[in-house]
């Protein structure tokens, strides 16, 4: 009768570790000699091991690995329906960048620090300040617009 | 608490199990399964779940310590906790309820 494979239970103890990876070849070994060898049956038995040890769906307990396999399974079968989803969100962003950047060079003018000092207000964080000013006075800006009419627009 | 749902391959390895008594590991286990339900169980999907079993509380799992008989591999056996007990016969009973009145 041949010998177990060795490189198998070496991944085996490598990858599973501990006395777990030692009951789980002392079983295999124990099989593996009562059903006369089967070095291929040994690989196979291994493999199944160690993809169960590393799969998402092992554990019961919900987690993020769990949602993510479970998001995964769902585009694999319905792909049309993930595309759509895809699709109306991107859609939605597009929309909504272009009509925000359109508002804005419609009703408000560059912030006092673009005007004056281009070279100082193309820093980047200059730019992030200009740019939390404006979202700042566009929400003033509705606002006022929707009814409110505490405070005054600069 | 609420009543634990068994799938059928954990209601087989309980089952398995509690039939073994003191010699219940991963070959007999396997073994059990295999003659009595006709189910051929690889060695991964079988630690999977027992480790998911004892995880719920259902069955408890130890080490023995090695021997010469498995070059010196130890063992882990495994056994049924009252709560794993509770679980096959509430199982057992929702079958039965399901089944009541039926002949086919």
């Amino acid at each position: 009768m041949s010998d177990p494979p060795k490189l198998a239970e070496r991944l085996l103890r490598r990858l599973i570790g501990g006395r777990d990876a030692d009951a789980v070849a002392g079983d295999l070994l124990e099989t593996f000699e009562a059903r006369g060898g089967g070095r291929l049956w040994y690989w196979g038995q291994a493999l199944s091991c160690i993809a169960v040890r590393f799969s998402l769906y092992r554990r019961s307990l919900p987690g993020i690995g769990t949602d993510f396999s479970r998001a995964l399974r769902r585009i694999r079968r319905n792909p049309g329906y993930a595309l759509t989803a895809m699709l109306c969100l991107a859609l939605a962003l597009g929309v909504n960048t272009t009509l925000f950047s359109f508002l804005d060079s419609l009703y408000f003018p560059p912030a006092a620090g673009a005007r004056g000092r281009p070279d100082r207000a193309n820093r980047p964080q200059i730019r992030g300040l200009l740019y939390l000013a404006r979202i700042s006075r566009i929400s003033r800006w509705f606002a006022l617009r929707s009814g409110g009419r505490q405070g005054t627009v600069r | 608490m609420s009543a634990i749902y068994l799938g059928e391959f954990e209601q087989l390895v309980l089952l398995a199990v509690l039939r073994l008594g003191e010699k219940a590991y991963g070959v007999p286990i396997r073994a059990e399964i295999e003659n009595r339900a006709g189910r051929k169980v690889t060695v991964g999907a079988l630690y999977a779940t027992l480790d998911r079993l004892e995880s719920k509380g259902l069955v408890h799992s130890w080490f023995a310590d090695a021997t010469a008989q498995r070059g010196g591999r130890s063992k882990r056996y495994f056994k049924l906790l009252p709560a794993g007990v509770e679980a096959l016969s509430g199982s057992r009973a929702v079958f039965e309820r399901m089944w009541e009145g039926l002949h086919v």
